[in-house]
């Protein structure tokens, strides 16, 4: 299997299969990187196609002095920032109070916050591993929900409970799990 | 209860069901308020969507590879179709167009991809790889699971439609947007030109008025400068002039009115100002006086109402128009005399002390020193002039030189701002006074009758007055018992009679040596028993006995009179014989006061023959010069001023004794070195104190201090006055500084003379008019005989050359 320079170096020279692996092994951790900033899964994924095709026209600039991970999560950075301050106008032209005003918080914590791509990387990665750890019905709730994607509904049928119960647990077992992650940054130094 | 509220309505948010308006206000109010909350609710909604894309990643890998891919190879497509957008767009639109065109092509391609890929992978719950290849067999459940999946994907394409004709939307209503803003900034912009160009022409307008302004402010100051510059122009021409012809002498000294003068004009003048060739020099007024001085150090003083014009290019030659001029003439070069000219006559100098009045009837010329040829301008007739002679050019009268009666006076009774006739009355009234006065003494001494007696002298008491005569039988018969009148009593006799009185003068010579102290100086003295043993030589010869001057009230009247003899009080006999002095003892301690009378004494002893110890003269000279001390604040000068306190340990020189010292210098240098070399003149000791009494000059207070008695200011005035006579007379100067020290001092004498014809400071110490009246009448007649060689060392020099 070819290193990830060597990738960078034949995509670089025009091979759209080498560009393909890059977006393969990539895909994933700007995704999620742009969903939890900008919430909207559609819109993530098409700016995720954006950052590619910005990161594809770059490459040349692409020093390999940081990660290959890093740096598309800078070009996503910049990205999903002005995408979330369009937006924020656009809202607040279009007087969506609430969704206006989240989008501007979002542009504000993804400026602030979600700026580390290492940072985001060890939590995505934390969050892989405590997810692992959970048990029993936890486990199983947020199999069912998020990566089966049943509805609240369907999963409370499947367990006898009430919606709102599986909806209240949904809630619990991601407290959980920020604590989780949180001790285990905390454990890394971070 | 509300944070619960809150929480439930995130939950239902996050979950994806729809809010109302008001729950939506509701949440957004309290998310605003609470921004620790709301971070809280957004870490939760941070990790919700990041869970639901980790869930997404697997089922989507693939698809969203592929939209990528197709995003890329339509890459080149799109950049020719927005090549083709951009040349048709213009401008401020360029970009906004190759967005939108991009995000078209972005949209159409992901359509396109999502027909031409239809997905065919199966979500695998739990985890995160890649999907495979769909199974071969299709059942029922696969049907159900690829309609599902088809739902999905179609909910997807739906969305994503929407997605594209609301984005495709917002570019049209941005692209309206810039080209309204784009119109907005044209019409701004002209307007801010349209702005621009009206303040530009308020500007200008504006501009040109202040121009008219400052045009008519220079009009204005051109024409003023003209007026100055007309005003100016000779002064101009001047500086323009002294650029390139040398000065040939400069104001010295100016007091009063003093112009310097030209053909065309005159302009004020002041010391320090340089006159060119051609200039002359104007005093107006009685009291205003000028010296100038030539590089030379050729010296011509100005008296009052005097007009010299056109000082001469060559040499130092000037014409006389007015007035009475003094000069001092160091020796010029035998082809280029100096050369003074009147209305009447020429008088041609190489080397000369002189002084020179003209009136519109005559001229007369005084030689001090040296020799002048005096040429009468009506037909040439000359005369020489020698060094005690004057001559007169006046119609009818003959061109000769005559001598003065007295050479050595001669210089010392002429001063053209001094009124001689007020002078010789305040004399007369002040001699009257004494006549009737006591004759008090201080300090043990039992009276002053020979400071009354020398008095009498110099005003020109004959002798045969019935109170001269008493007043020196009361000396000569006195025992010699105090320095002051010891060196009083040499004094008179000296100036009476040094030849008949000799042996007296000897007499007070030796008590004056014996009462010199070991270190050099004078207290009141006590008897000294060697008198009696001096010898009492006899004239080897008949000799002059002198006249006494005549009375004033015989006198011609008037300041300056050309037929007058020039006044003088005697003609001195020549002494034919010496008369050595030996020290026997030492004196006590005393005194600077002492000390200056013991000195005047030792002159006067010096001049009748007595040959004083050199090494008294010389140990009293060590002893002013140890004893000086530097004046308060001190100096830079060449000279730093410095005088002398009543004894050694006074701190602060003060006037009496400063002048008074300087006197004694100048007598000692001139004994031990002789009239001739005038060393004095050189002696850094002396000019320190002149220095100092420049600096200091009051005619009247007691300069300096304090002092041993006090503050001086008001203590000893006539007693310092006389002082400051003697020193300008054995100097020899009109002025100390810038102050004509006798016409000062005579002004302020003649004012303070009282109705009995007294002077009197009622001085707290030495409290009696008979002092202060003798003190003031040797002032103003400026009694010290001057130290040159052709006064009392004539009759020495006399002797010497019939003794080889």
């Amino acid at each position: 299997m070819a290193s990830e320079e060597e990738l960078v170096e034949r995509a670089r020279g025009g091979s759209s299969e080498a560009f393909r692996e890059i977006v393969r092994l990539h895909q994933s951790r700007v995704r999620v990187y742009l969903a939890r900033c900008v919430r909207d899964l559609a819109a993530a994924d098409d700016l995720g196609q954006e950052v590619f095709l910005t990161a594809f026209r770059s490459l040349g600039t692409y020093a390999g002095n940081v990660p290959l991970s890093h740096w598309l999560i800078g070009i996503a950075r910049h990205r999903v920032l002005t995408h979330l301050r369009d937006e924020a106008r656009r809202r607040s032209r279009e007087a969506q109070g609430l969704w206006s005003a989240l989008t501007a918080w979002r542009a504000e914590r993804a400026g602030a916050g979600g700026a580390d791509p290492e940072r985001h990387e060890r939590e995505t990665k934390a969050l892989k591993s405590c997810m692992d750890a959970l048990e029993g019905d936890s486990a199983k709730i947020l199999n069912e929900y998020y990566f089966a994607r049943q509805t609240s509904a369907t999963i409370a049928r499947d367990l006898g409970r009430k919606e709102t119960a599986v909806r209240k647990a949904l809630e619990r077992i991601r407290t959980a799990l920020r604590r989780c992650i949180e001790q285990r940054m905390a454990a890394e130094g971070i | 209860m509300e944070s619960e509220r809150i929480r439930d309505l995130w939950a239902s948010l996050t979950a994806g069901d729809r809010l109302g308006d008001a729950e939506q206000r509701e949440l957004l109010e309290a998310l605003s308020a609470d921004p620790k909350l709301r971070a809280q609710l957004m870490d939760d909604q941070d990790l919700d969507s990041a869970l639901r894309a980790l869930g997404q990643g697997g089922h989507e890998a693939d698809s969203f590879l592929r939209d990528v891919t197709d995003r890329l190879a339509a890459e080149s497509t799109g950049d020719r179709f927005i090549h083709g957008v951009m040349t048709r767009v213009e401008g401020g639109r360029r970009r906004l167009a190759v967005w939108a065109a991009a995000c078209l092509l972005g949209g159409l391609a992901v359509v396109l991809a999502f027909v031409a890929f239809r997905p065919r992978s199966q979500p695998s719950v739990g985890t995160r790889e890649v999907s495979e290849a769909p199974p071969a067999s299709v059942d029922a459940e696969a049907l159900k699971s690829a309609r599902q999946d088809l739902a999905r994907r179609e909910e997807m394409l739906r969305r994503e439609a929407e997605r594209l004709a609301a984005e495709e939307q917002r570019a049209r209503e941005r692209l309206l947007e810039i080209e309204r803003e784009r119109e907005r900034l044209i019409q701004a912009q002209k307007t801010a030109e349209a702005r621009k160009q009206a303040e530009a022409l308020e500007e200008e307008r504006r501009e040109l008025a202040r121009l008219e302004a400052r045009r008519k402010e220079a009009e204005a100051e051109r024409a003023k400068a003209e007026a100055e510059k007309r005003k100016t122009e000779e002064e101009v021409v001047r500086a323009e002039a002294r650029k390139t012809v040398a000065a040939i002498a400069r104001l010295h000294a100016a007091e009063g009115e003093v112009y310097i003068v030209t053909d065309a004009d005159r302009k004020p003048a002041q010391a320090g100002d340089e006159l060119l060739p051609g200039e002359g020099l104007e005093t107006v007024g009685p009291w205003s006086v000028a010296t100038l001085a030539f590089a030379d150090r050729t010296r011509v003083q100005l008296w009052g109402d005097t007009g010299i014009r056109k000082l001469a290019e060559q040499g130092k030659s000037f014409r006389l128009a007015q007035g009475a001029v003094t000069a001092d003439v160091v020796k010029q070069p035998a082809h280029q005399p100096m050369v003074f000219s009147t209305a009447h006559g020429e008088a041609t100098v190489l080397a000369t002390s002189l002084t020179l009045v003209t009136s519109p009837s005559r001229m007369r010329l005084d030689v001090m020193e040296g020799k002048v040829r005096l040429t009468r301008r009506d037909d040439g007739k000359w005369v020489d002039v020698n060094r005690g002679h004057f001559a007169v050019v006046q119609p009818g009268v003959e061109l000769k030189a005559t001598p003065f009666q007295d050479p050595d006076k001669k210089s010392a009774q002429f001063h053209p701002r001094v009124s001689q006739k007020q002078v010789d009355e305040a004399v007369r009234r002040g001699v009257d006074f004494l006549r009737k006065a006591p004759s008090p003494g201080a300090n043990g001494i039992p009276n002053c009758d020979e400071l009354i007696l020398l008095t009498f002298i110099h005003a020109g008491v004959p002798e045969t007055d019935s109170k001269f005569q008493q007043l020196l039988q009361s000396v000569l018969s006195a025992p010699l018992a105090y320095t002051y009148s010891v060196s009083l009593q040499a004094m008179c006799l000296e100036e009476l009679h040094r030849v008949k009185y000799q042996a007296r003068i000897h007499q007070c010579a030796q008590f004056l040596v014996d009462n010199q102290t070991a270190d050099g100086y004078w207290s009141y003295g006590t008897p000294t028993e060697y008198e009696k043993t001096a010898p009492v030589p006899s004239p080897t010869r008949d000799v002059a006995t002198g006249t006494a001057r005549p009375p004033s009230s015989t006198r011609p009247k008037g300041a300056i009179d050309f037929e007058a003899p020039p006044p003088g009080p005697r003609t001195k006999p020549r002494v034919f014989q010496w008369i050595p002095v030996k020290k026997n003892r030492d004196g006590s301690p005393g005194d600077h006061s002492n000390s200056q009378y013991a000195a005047l004494g030792l002159r006067a002893c010096h001049d009748a023959g007595i040959v004083l110890p050199k090494e008294v003269i010389e140990l009293a000279r060590k002893w002013l010069r140890d004893s000086q001390r530097p004046d308060k604040g001190g100096a830079k000068d060449a000279y730093p001023a410095k005088g002398w306190t009543y004894r050694l340990g006074g701190e602060n020189p003060y006037g009496s004794m400063t002048a008074g010292a300087i006197g004694c210098m100048i007598i000692y240098d001139y004994i031990l070195d002789g009239a001739e070399r005038q060393t004095w003149k050189k002696d850094p000791v002396v000019q320190s104190g002149l220095a100092w009494l420049a600096k200091n000059f009051s005619v009247t207070e007691n300069p300096g201090g304090p002092g041993e008695h006090g503050d001086p200011k008001g203590l000893f005035i006539y007693y310092y006055l006389y002082a400051l006579e003697r020193v300008g007379m054995l100097y020899g100067t009109d002025l100390f500084g810038k102050h004509d020290w006798y016409f000062e001092g005579a002004k302020v004498l003649l004012k303070d003379q009282k109705p009995d014809g007294s002077w009197d400071k009622q001085d707290p110490l030495i409290g009696t008019p008979t002092y202060d009246t003798c003190f003031a009448i040797l002032f103003l007649k400026r009694a010290t005989r001057p130290v040159r060689p052709d006064v009392a060392s004539e009759d020495r020099l006399h002797k010497k050359g019939e003794d080889k």
